[in-house]
């Protein structure tokens, strides 16, 4: 029997998203599927993050775009235009739900039960990575930086690499446009 | 005059062999520039200085929070006091790390300029015309000059009100 070396017992499957400065590390059990983006309908939606319906198989959902908020808000600049989209599960009644439910226009056309995509740039890679690399940020920013979706942080080549959580991103721009 | 005996007691005496009544107590601190103006830190809250590190953007905080440094692979928050005191952002490389056994918290600073022991005498109250007066402790009087002491945790409670709202 092989035994794991200590950086194989703390290495996790994540999606490495690139951008030119910084990356950002979204954990592989976020997300089941994907898909190459490609915009079905307007959503209608007052998020500018959350105004695209893309189809997944016979089902329709609303999308989030990651890869235009981290542009706009981490300064994120890409290396090429062409996006995927990644399709994660979402639980009714969760602060996923509520935050779709208090921007989409009420149609039922819209709303899958319980999936939402996320559109992402295509500059990335699912990977094993260590655990070992990252740092808690700052303890005094931590909880702020939590609340916005970045959960951690570490540097590879002149690059800072966040660890984000999609779903607190989506809830933080869907709060941004209520307040 | 004493004798010798006289002055090898006097070297022997445990402790300070200076007449404490005449020695004058002083405390280090680092006095640094921030774009043409002149600020000091106690020295004990002094770690280390460092420079030319890139300053990583960090999103949705206050503006004086210009970003993380990466020392030793760990993020350290970046202070701008000059976008504190005076709204405009510092072009400098150079970083006091700050000794905060609870936090990493580093500032941004044009140059350090000297270390220098201060008497106590030479401690004065913050005028209210000291621009960002109610960041500092109070100012010390080096080489002619009034040199205001930053009050860090004056500075580390804004950051906790500011990111909390």
């Amino acid at each position: 029997m092989k035994l794991m070396s200590a950086a194989e017992i703390h290495a996790c499957d994540f999606l490495l998203i690139r951008y030119r400065h910084s990356e950002f590390f979204i954990n592989r059990s976020n997300f089941s599927g994907s898909v190459v983006y490609s915009k079905a309908a307007e959503s209608g939606c007052r998020c500018r993050y959350l105004s695209d319906i893309i189809r997944y198989g016979e089902i329709t959902l609303p999308a989030f775009d990651v890869d235009r908020y981290l542009q706009d808000h981490f300064k994120s600049v890409p290396e090429n235009t062409s996006k995927l989209c990644i399709i994660s599960r979402y639980r009714k009644g969760s602060a996923a739900d509520l935050a779709l439910q208090s921007v989409l226009p009420s149609d039922p056309l819209y709303l899958s039960a319980d999936r939402l995509a996320f559109i992402i740039t295509s500059d990335a890679e699912i990977g094993k990575f260590s655990v070992n690399t990252m740092h808690l940020l700052p303890a005094r920013l931590r909880l702020h930086c939590r609340e916005n979706g970045i959960l951690s942080c570490s540097f590879e080549h002149h690059k800072i690499r966040y660890f984000i959580d999609l779903f607190t991103l989506l809830g933080s721009a869907v709060r941004r446009v209520s307040n | 005059m004493p004798d010798n005996d006289e002055i090898l007691a006097q070297i022997s005496r445990p402790g300070n062999q200076e007449d404490p009544a005449a020695a004058e107590e002083t405390e280090k601190y680092v006095i640094f520039d921030i774009d043409g103006r002149s600020f000091a830190l106690p020295g004990a809250q002094v770690q280390e200085i460092v420079i030319d590190y890139e300053i990583f953007y960090l999103p949705f905080m206050p503006p004086y929070i210009r970003g993380l440094i990466n020392r030793h692979g760990e993020p350290y928050t970046v202070i701008d006091l000059k976008i504190l005191f005076q709204q405009q952002p510092l072009d400098g490389k150079k970083f006091i790390i700050i000794r905060d056994a609870y936090d990493k918290l580093s500032l941004l600073i044009t140059d350090i300029l000297k270390i220098v022991n201060i008497k106590k005498s030479s401690i004065r109250p913050v005028t209210a015309q000291t621009t960002g007066s109610g960041y500092f402790l109070y100012t010390a009087a080096i080489d002619n000059a009034d040199i205001p002491v930053l009050h860090i945790d004056t500075v580390v409670k804004k950051i906790e009100i500011d990111v909390s709202r």
